[in-house]
């Protein structure tokens, strides 16, 4: 997925270039600038008006998303110090957990195992939540971009993983 | 001269008049208009002081149209010319009605939508849709007084881009100007939460006669702010009297029914499912065409037991819109309920043991839809009091575009903030390939033959490359109405193709001018007169805006040079409006174009102005935290 600016979003929202964030400042300030921005504040503005208030309001909604989701928050911080590489290769350790992680999840939709799903998506989460840390010492403490880099890219797996267990959920009707 | 009647700059436009502007809830079984009269929304009655209006149209022979509660006292009569519940079939198909062959109309496949077949000819669900919105536009301009600015006209936040699109054919038909569609969850959200000034996570259970539709919001100082929204669009309140009906014709062994006993029964059975809100026990009795009649005794139990699984349907979406927003149940600080099958007993005690709280019902969940909307109306074109309320919606189905395999690539997912913007890089299949097509689709499914089809385009004329070299960008834009234009752009060459998707299955504008216009007997000028009148709109509109834009910011933001620029072109315009010839259409267009254009540097220093206002209030403030 491409995000269509090379907008600074740390600076759009008035933030330091940190992965550890306040994320209760991160909201309010989204929410301040969407009441200046926002196309329904310009319902009585020029047509050019009425334009750039789409255009801006679309970078803000983007920017929110972005820092507040970590793994895009990472690559922010990772492609502002310029040093996202190619993706960096995963390791075999790492590639076989994911195959134990996706025949967990397609055994427990093959039983229609809510229960099992459920228990997945906790222990999914609790893993997630250990890669996020690990993460905020790579760049805010160590400032470690390599490692960073791959820490990053695994956390896409994790999220996608995810998906995969709420839509397997939602198709289970629960 | 002329110029002499135009305003002096900063006194015309800034404090507007009062603009008539209405929200309308276009319901299943009612549908209602309301509006804000001073800084209270109300519900708008007839002249026989009824607020809901039933949503259902008889057309007679003699081409009488009776729209409400006549009608409705009819359908048993006249089932087949009295069409109920029509909005299950906007935008829809007869493969999508689930329940088409033991409904009393007739059906016809054309294009896109059904049509119903009636003693007055073939219909269109949005003509059907029409008549019930002009009796409520009449209905608000009597009682308000005047032509209607325009309306925000409310639908299920779960209906896609055909049924969005074909509730606003119907509104154009009906001579509405449609500020905003918007999802009716939200506008009870809107219409509750400055009612009780709530802040905090809000959960909206909206079980309609023919939609169930559940969305979360969180609710900060007049934010309101929707996290995710998921629901059911063929699944109501009329599933539960389907249910009854049901259970009437297999306990009692009635088959043969005729349509109009197929109406009779199903009133019966709705009128039972009323009854059971305050009564334990109920009798269904009448008599059918063939004389027999008809009795039967219902327990309130017995209707738990047949509508257990309705029920235990709309709390697949409840989960999966909290799995959505990441939040838990414990997180949730109220729920409010809308729609009238929300009043049956136990569904309020399934989603009090579902939440751990009980539900919030203070405002009447017939009306509260319409109130949100006409809040949300009044916001929208500019009137007092309108500038507290800012609404962040999201879309509720995913869009994407179709790969290799007939596989839906998602480009924006599901409950994004809108406006939304997001690209994607594609490339070809094989060797000097010139020309791609694309398909673009909606839902959540990964094949695209399970999606709903929005629209296909082709873009040509790529360099000829070995496969898998060009790279095209497609860039997927959503508005804040929801509506979704799409581009594709060849990157080397910057080649590019556009489309605003609009479906196939809405009506096509020529259908619409020619709705409009049947019966007109001078449709040209008609058009033209109406055309030119759009553009006199245009243009004053401009010319307020900008008048206030520069009373506001024009000494900080413009050199004096462009001060005199953008005023030279205000002067001009307003001339051209003064003179208000007929032949000045092109002229007029093309002039508010210019002073359009002139004001553009402009309109963007006043964005990145008002933008770092915010910030920098922001920063003081987390200096002071």
């Amino acid at each position: 997925m491409n995000h269509l600016t090379d907008t600074n979003y740390f600076e759009l929202f008035g933030l330091v270039p940190r992965f550890k964030i306040d994320l209760n400042s991160l909201d309010l300030t989204f929410r301040q600038l969407q009441a200046e921005a926002h196309p329904d504040r310009h319902t009585s503005h020029t047509q050019a008006e009425q334009l750039f208030a789409l255009q801006q309001s679309t970078i803000i909604n983007d920017g929110y998303q972005m820092l507040r989701n970590p793994s895009s928050r990472a690559q922010c911080l990772i492609n502002l110090a310029g040093k996202a590489e190619s993706a960096p290769a995963l390791s075999a350790k790492f590639l076989m957990a994911q195959m134990e992680w996706r025949e967990a999840i397609e055994d427990a939709c093959a039983a229609r195992d809510v229960l099992a799903l459920e228990a997945l998506s906790k222990r999914l989460k609790h893993r997630i939540n250990v890669q996020v840390q690990e993460l905020a010492s790579d760049l805010d403490e160590h400032s470690d971009f390599e490692s960073a880099d791959l820490r990053v890219n695994e956390l896409r797996f994790y999220e996608k993983l995810r998906i995969e267990i709420d839509d397997a959920l939602d198709r289970l009707g629960s | 001269m002329a110029l002499l009647q135009i305003t002096e700059p900063g006194q015309s436009a800034a404090p507007h008049q009062h603009r008539l502007a209405v929200g309308i809830d276009l319901g299943t079984t009612h549908s209602l208009v309301a509006s804000v009269r001073s800084g209270t929304a109300v519900a708008l009655p007839d002249v026989a002081g009824r607020a809901l209006l039933p949503s259902v149209v008889h057309y007679q022979a003699d081409g009488e149209i009776d729209v409400g509660w006549d009608a409705r006292s009819n359908a048993a009569k006249d089932p087949r010319n009295t069409i109920v519940s029509v909005k299950r079939f906007m935008g829809r198909g007869i493969a999508d009605i689930a329940d088409a062959k033991t409904m009393p109309y007739e059906f016809i496949e054309s294009p896109g939508m059904v049509k119903l077949k009636t003693v007055v000819g073939e219909l269109s669900p949005v003509e059907v849709s029409a008549e019930i919105l002009k009796v409520l536009r009449l209905r608000a301009e009597e009682s308000l007084g005047g032509e209607l600015s325009g309306a925000v006209i409310t639908v299920p936040a779960y209906f896609d881009d055909a049924q969005r699109q074909a509730t606003k054919d119907a509104a154009r038909l009906a001579g509405l100007s449609v500020l905003r569609l918007l999802n009716e969850p939200t506008a009870a959200a809107i219409a509750y939460g400055l009612d009780n000034a709530s802040e905090g996570i809000y959960c909206v259970y909206d079980l309609g006669g023919g939609t169930f539709d559940f969305s979360i919001l969180r609710l900060t100082r007049g934010v309101f702010e929707v996290l995710a929204t998921s629901g059911d669009s063929a699944l109501g309140g009329d599933d539960f009297d389907q249910a009854i009906f049901n259970w009437l014709t297999e306990s009692l062994k009635l088959d043969a029914l005729t349509v109009e006993d197929r109406r009779l029964l199903l009133t019966e059975a709705r009128l039972a499912k009323e009854r059971l809100t305050d009564d334990a026990v109920t009798e269904i009795s009448c008599s059918l065409l063939n004389h027999s009649t008809v009795s039967a005794i219902l327990s309130r139990e017995m209707f738990i037991e047949l509508t257990k699984p309705l029920l235990g349907k709309t709390f697949g979406p409840v989960r999966r819109a909290l799995r959505d927003a990441d939040l838990q149940v414990e997180d949730v600080q109220g729920v409010v309920l809308v729609g009238g099958a929300t009043r049956m007993p136990h569904l309020r005690v399934a989603v009090t043991d579902f939440f751990y709280r009980e539900p919030l019902t203070n405002l009447d969940p017939d009306k509260v839809v319409a109130l949100g909307a006409a809040i949300q109306a009044n916001a929208l074109v500019g009137n007092r009091g309108g500038d507290e309320l800012l609404l962040l919606d999201v879309i509720p189905l995913s869009l994407g575009i179709e790969t290799m395999g007939g596989l839906s690539e998602k480009i924006i997912p599901r409950n994004v903030t809108i406006p939304s913007a997001r690209a994607q890089d594609f490339t070809t299949f094989k060797d000097g390939q010139t020309a791609m097509s694309f398909h673009v689709v909606q839902g959540e499914r990964e094949l695209v033959s399970e999606c709903r089809s929005l629209a296909r385009f082709d873009l040509r004329g790529i360099p000829p490359m070995v496969a898998g070299a060009a790279r095209i960008r497609v860039t997927f834009q959503v508005d804040a109405d929801g509506l979704l234009s799409v581009s594709a752009r060849e990157q080397t060459t910057g080649h590019e193709s556009q489309i605003t998707v609009k479906p196939s299955y809405g009506l096509t504008d020529t259908e619409i001018t020619g709705m409009l216009s049947a019966g007109i007997a001078n449709a040209e000028h008609d058009k033209n007169m109406r055309a030119l009148r759009e553009a006199q709109v245009d243009a004053r509109r401009l010319l307020d805006a900008t008048e206030a834009a520069m009373a506001e910011s024009g000494h900080e933001l413009l050199s004096k040079l462009e001060w005199n620029e953008i005023w030279s072109q205000i002067y001009e315009l307003a001339e051209l409006l003064i003179m208000g010839d007929a032949n000045s259409l092109e002229s007029l267009r093309q002039c508010t174009e210019t002073l359009n254009a002139v004001t553009t540097t402009f309109a963007s220093r006043r964005m990145d102005e008002s933008i770092n206002k915010a910030l920098s209030g922001r920063q003081i403030e987390s200096i002071n935290i």
